[in-house]
């Protein structure tokens, strides 16, 4: 289901859920195959949504979900979001939780910052 | 006139009954409110099937939409066994749950989206009933 791209010399692994709607349907298998990616240690992820259109509270719960399975040993952040799911963050208070960008680039240079 | 839709009690079921639901209304809700819907449809369709139909057979979940002046109406009825009544009121709002749990949002999104509900638990079923004023939100 995900898209996990090579992790880049800094270690960041940047992935993509592959589906237009992150909702109860699919969010167990998308957080378990996140799961065994971090098990792997690929501890520095980007979730990149852009391709999501819409996200329910299990897709938000399988978001948390990762946050929590890597504690403080690593960073997930999010990025590229369509309106109604910076909406449901808003809402959710995830925008509080996670750290938001525009896009992936924007992501890897913050990400990369706080590790340099 | 918007046909009544049916569905089995399984999460692949429910989006796209949504999306068609969607698509129907597209042109009657403000598009505010058709995201307000959206997302109400379908958490209150994956509650019903993640936790009112365990082991409640196989009888359709039907969703029913009235349009009046100033509101689309969905009504979602069930065939599980009956819901407590005070089930929403009893919800907490979305900003009492905590942002690290990771589920429990789906009945706070449900009050927080729609601009009214009203829920009726039965003998032979519950029925849930959910407005979407015809306006945008100021």
């Amino acid at each position: 289901m995900i898209k996990a791209h090579e992790p880049s010399n800094a270690g960041i692994c940047v992935i993509d859920p592959s589906v237009e709607r992150l909702v109860a349907d699919n969010a167990t298998a998308f957080k378990e195959e996140v799961f065994a990616l971090i098990d792997q240690n690929q501890d520095r992820l980007i979730i990149d949504l852009e391709q999501v259109s819409f996200i329910d509270s299990s897709g938000i719960g399988a978001l948390v979900g990762l946050l929590k399975r890597l504690g403080n040993r690593g960073d997930v952040v999010i990025c590229g979001m369509a309106d109604n799911v910076r909406q449901m963050f808003r809402i959710t208070r995830m925008d509080r939780v996670f750290s938001c960008y525009r896009d992936r680039d924007e992501a890897f240079s913050a990400l990369e910052a706080k590790l340099s | 006139m918007i046909p009544v839709r049916e569905l089995v009690a399984s999460q692949q079921a429910v989006d796209p009954v949504v999306l068609s639901l969607k698509d129907d209304l597209k042109d009657t809700l403000p598009e505010d409110k058709l995201g307000a819907m959206e997302i109400v449809v379908t958490e209150a369709l994956t509650n019903i099937v993640r936790h009112a139909y365990q082991g409640a057979g196989d009888a359709p979940i039907k969703v029913r939409t009235l349009l009046t002046d100033a509101a689309v109406v969905v009504e979602i009825r069930d065939a599980a066994p009956p819901g407590p009544a005070d089930l929403f009121d009893k919800a907490p709002s979305i900003d009492e749950i905590d942002p690290l749990a990771e589920s429990g949002r789906g009945l706070a999104l449900i009050r927080c989206y729609a601009d009214r509900l009203d829920f009726a638990p039965g003998a032979s079923g519950n029925r849930l009933r959910l407005e979407f004023d015809r306006l945008a939100s100021p």
